[in-house]
């Protein structure tokens, strides 16, 4: 009876240990690896024509929510609670007199929130596919359409893509632009101006290529987030609490390169 | 009568297997996972078939779109993304001159698409300089712009395209520099957008074909 106890206490334990062990195992795969291309873009590629859905483009609508501010914060990434700009909240008064001293505390702790909330009504669309030469390694994006007049910081992911802004191959300073840009040349890009301002780098030739970082563009997808805000400001933080969010994959085109042979007339 | 004794070998052997079988799940696991991942990476290039021209074998096709708005009663944001342009690319003019150059774009029915004002114009067709251009063109007329039947009779009929042929500036298909060997033949298939708006969408193959152009005795 004894080493029937013991037999039974000595399985247990190694049933626990198995058993954390495998729980930790599915965890690994459950996780999100850094490489986040391979998810969500493969399945889509292996067979684009059958995963189109009827729809034709992506739509994303951002309705308006009656939210506070403290709870659209606390629902999107933002790590850190921003102030709200309050008298009361102040547990000492202020001296009347400003000094060079307090604007300077002022400028580095912003104490008004530039993020609208709740979000305004905003449409913006962009097709489910591109399709582009399956040799293709780059390409000129500008099939993106949205509605609005606020200001906004559009944050575009690459999933095994890069974002390359004005100059071909360079880190562009776009001082004396409407717009601010930041993350030129990375897979997370940041633009942030007018709507119009928007629209316009997009429309513009040099706009915004994008550029595979392995490879043919062929499979990677890229995804667009459109946040509204009181000023312009390429803060990262800001990319999650937009309610309108629209995803691209690229789709190889199938292509004939052939010759045709003239009709000749015979001379009689 | 047995004792507890008489049966631990036994037990602990069917235990020590029991947690071997278990243990050995976790690495089971762990290598079908690894070969999904890697079976998500690949792509299965160059779908379709692919032939050189004769002129230049190594022209590339890049297709710009731009919304096209069809509102509807119950939504007035509907519509859709429009093919805009399309450009073959990395064009070699001193090879490919005096040649036709002819565009059609392809459903994913294998049907080819209306790129004109009537029905049957299926092609898109220029006559490439006998010489390679120094500066870019743009006249329909010079570049000899036309429809073309799917079996490459002319038509007559209103030109709603637009053509640019350029070697200077910046190639849309990859950025590089444009030149006279590396030029871009860029189809506007409607800039009006009144007739001829192609959802993008249905566009799944291109077909670039380069003609001979014969010129008539004593040109």
């Amino acid at each position: 009876m004894f080493y029937s106890a013991r037999n039974r206490t000595i399985a247990i334990a190694i049933g626990g240990l198995v058993a954390l062990t495998l729980s930790a195992s599915f965890a690994d795969d459950l996780i999100p690896q850094d490489s986040v291309v391979e998810a969500p873009t493969a399945p889509l590629v292996e067979s684009p024509a059958p995963t189109l859905p009827p729809q034709e483009t992506t739509t994303a609508l951002a309705e308006s929510e009656s939210v506070t501010v403290a709870q659209e914060i606390g629902n999107s990434p933002i790590s850190t609670p921003r102030p709200t700009p309050s008298a009361t909240n102040s547990p000492t008064p202020r001296p009347t007199v400003t000094t060079d001293l307090d604007l300077l505390a002022e400028n580095e702790t912003p104490t008004v929130d530039i993020l609208i909330s709740p979000q305004p009504r905003l449409t913006l669309h962009m097709p489910i596919s591109l399709g582009i030469d399956p040799r293709s390694r780059s390409y000129l994006m500008n099939s993106i359409e949205f509605w609005g007049t606020s200001t906004y910081l559009a944050c575009f992911n690459g999933y095994g893509v890069g974002f390359d802004v004005g100059t071909a191959g360079a880190i562009d300073d776009f001082g004396n632009e409407n717009f601010i840009v930041a993350g030129d040349r990375t897979a997370n890009l940041r633009v942030s101006g007018t709507g119009a301002a928007i629209k316009s780098l997009l429309r513009t030739p040099g706009g915004i290529r994008i550029n595979s970082s392995n490879g043919a563009l062929a499979g990677h997808a890229l995804s667009l987030s459109l946040t509204a805000l009181t000023s312009a400001a390429t803060d990262e933080s800001y990319c999650g609490a937009s309610k309108a969010t629209s995803t691209s994959v690229f789709s190889p085109l199938k292509i004939d390169l052939g010759l045709v042979k003239g009709q000749g007339t015979l001379k009689k | 009568m047995s004792s507890g004794f008489n049966h631990s070998r036994p037990r602990k052997s069917k235990f020590i297997l029991g947690a071997l079988v278990l243990g050995a799940v976790p690495l089971l696991v762990s290598t079908f996972a690894a070969s999904v991942t890697v079976g998500n990476g690949s792509l299965e290039f160059g779908q379709g078939s692919q032939q050189a021209t004769a002129c230049d074998s190594t022209v590339f096709i890049a297709m710009g779109e731009e919304w096209h708005p069809s509102p509807t009663p119950t939504d007035p944001s509907n519509g859709y993304f429009r093919v805009r342009a399309v450009t073959i690319s990395n064009l070699d003019l001193t090879t490919c001159a005096g040649k036709k150059l002819r565009l059609r774009l392809i459903d994913g029915a294998s049907s080819e698409i209306t790129t004109g004002p009537t029905p049957d114009s299926k092609v898109l067709q220029i006559a490439l300089p006998d010489q390679a251009p120094t500066s870019n063109v743009s006249d329909p007329v010079a570049l000899g712009l036309s429809y073309l039947s799917g079996i490459g009779a002319p038509i007559s009929t209103t030109l709603l395209a637009t053509v640019s042929l350029s070697v200077s500036g910046t190639a849309v298909y990859d950025g590089t520099t444009l030149s006279a060997t590396n030029a871009d033949a860029t189809f506007y298939l409607d800039p009006t957008a009144l007739t001829v708006n192609i959802d993008g969408q249905s566009v799944r193959r291109t077909t670039v074909e380069t003609v001979n152009n014969p010129k008539a005795p004593g040109i």
